[in-house]
């Protein structure tokens, strides 16, 4: 899967033994986000088969609120496909604190999905 | 205490300004906090978005009055544009109105991420007030007159 490159956003995927690794890095300020995260968020999901999945969301350094439209349709699609998925976002960052608590807590019944924070690299 | 600080800019609604008057906050505006500069950061970003989504539905090229004042002890940024879609601005309002009567903005804010979740046919995240109110912890007002609008965000500094 190559990755993705749009304006001040870079989503990079890698994959280590049976799990893969999405990273969100710089910044997500686009009018239209789901235009291009919805298609390529989606043939991620396609690709993924029987592996895991850790989107690790601890680089990024901003997104705008559109952003998280394609965010919720990712989760939404990898529940429905039971991809086992652990979403990471920085602890000691007060944004995405702010964004991601919310995010678990409407996610907590969903039995694949896991919003977990952890400490920024 | 804040510097006190006076900035004022007037807009092109393109999208490419929303980064450039960021940048601009991030350069004049450096308080000891970082959670105040990521705060203000998205405000001006979230309400430079809506005024630019505005005017490109307004179909003309008007411009955007950008205001960014702080005191010692507030910050207050002002936007204003022409606005002439009656749906979106009864959406505004209500938005406003749900923030106003709120007494924990992160209600609003998790509640629309359920609908959002909910509902796949839905198209806009109208997420950007709430965030402002519950994320940025900035006050929301605004002023209609003759089709221009004014919002103003503000956030006392304790």
């Amino acid at each position: 899967m190559e990755n993705l490159h749009e304006g001040d956003l870079i989503l990079s995927v890698s994959a280590s033994g049976k799990q893969v690794i999405l990273k969100w890095q710089g910044e997500s300020r686009s009018k239209d986000p789901a235009g291009f995260l919805d298609p390529y968020l989606s043939n991620l999901v396609h690709s993924l088969d029987d592996n895991d999945l850790v989107v690790d969301f601890r680089e990024l350094e901003s997104m705008n609120s559109s952003t998280v439209l394609p965010i919720i349709n990712l989760i939404k699609k990898l529940e429905e496909k039971t991809i086992n998925t652990e979403i990471l976002y920085n602890e000691n960052s007060s944004w995405q604190k702010a964004s991601f608590i919310p995010l678990s807590a409407i996610t907590k019944i969903y039995k694949h999905i896991k919003v977990v924070p952890r400490k920024g690299d | 205490m804040m510097s006190r600080i006076d900035f004022e800019y007037t807009i092109t609604p393109a999208w490419e300004v929303v980064k450039t008057v960021d940048k601009k906050i991030k350069e004049i505006f450096t308080p000891n906090n970082d959670e105040l500069l990521t705060a203000t950061s998205m405000v001006v970003s979230e309400l430079i978005e809506n005024a630019v989504k505005y005017g490109e539905e307004n179909g003309e090229c008007r411009s955007i009055d950008f205001k960014f004042h702080t005191e010692s002890h507030r910050i207050i940024i002002q936007v204003t544009n022409p606005v002439r879609a009656k749906d979106k601005l009864d959406i505004f309002k209500r938005h406003i109105r749900e923030i106003e009567e709120s007494t924990n903005p992160l209600e609003l804010y998790t509640r629309r991420l359920q609908e959002l979740m909910e509902n796949p046919g839905i198209k806009k995240t109208q997420l950007g007030l709430y965030r402002i109110a519950y994320e940025g912890q900035f006050k929301l007002s605004y002023m209609l007159k003759d089709n221009i609008l004014t919002v103003e965000a503000v956030r006392d500094i304790l």
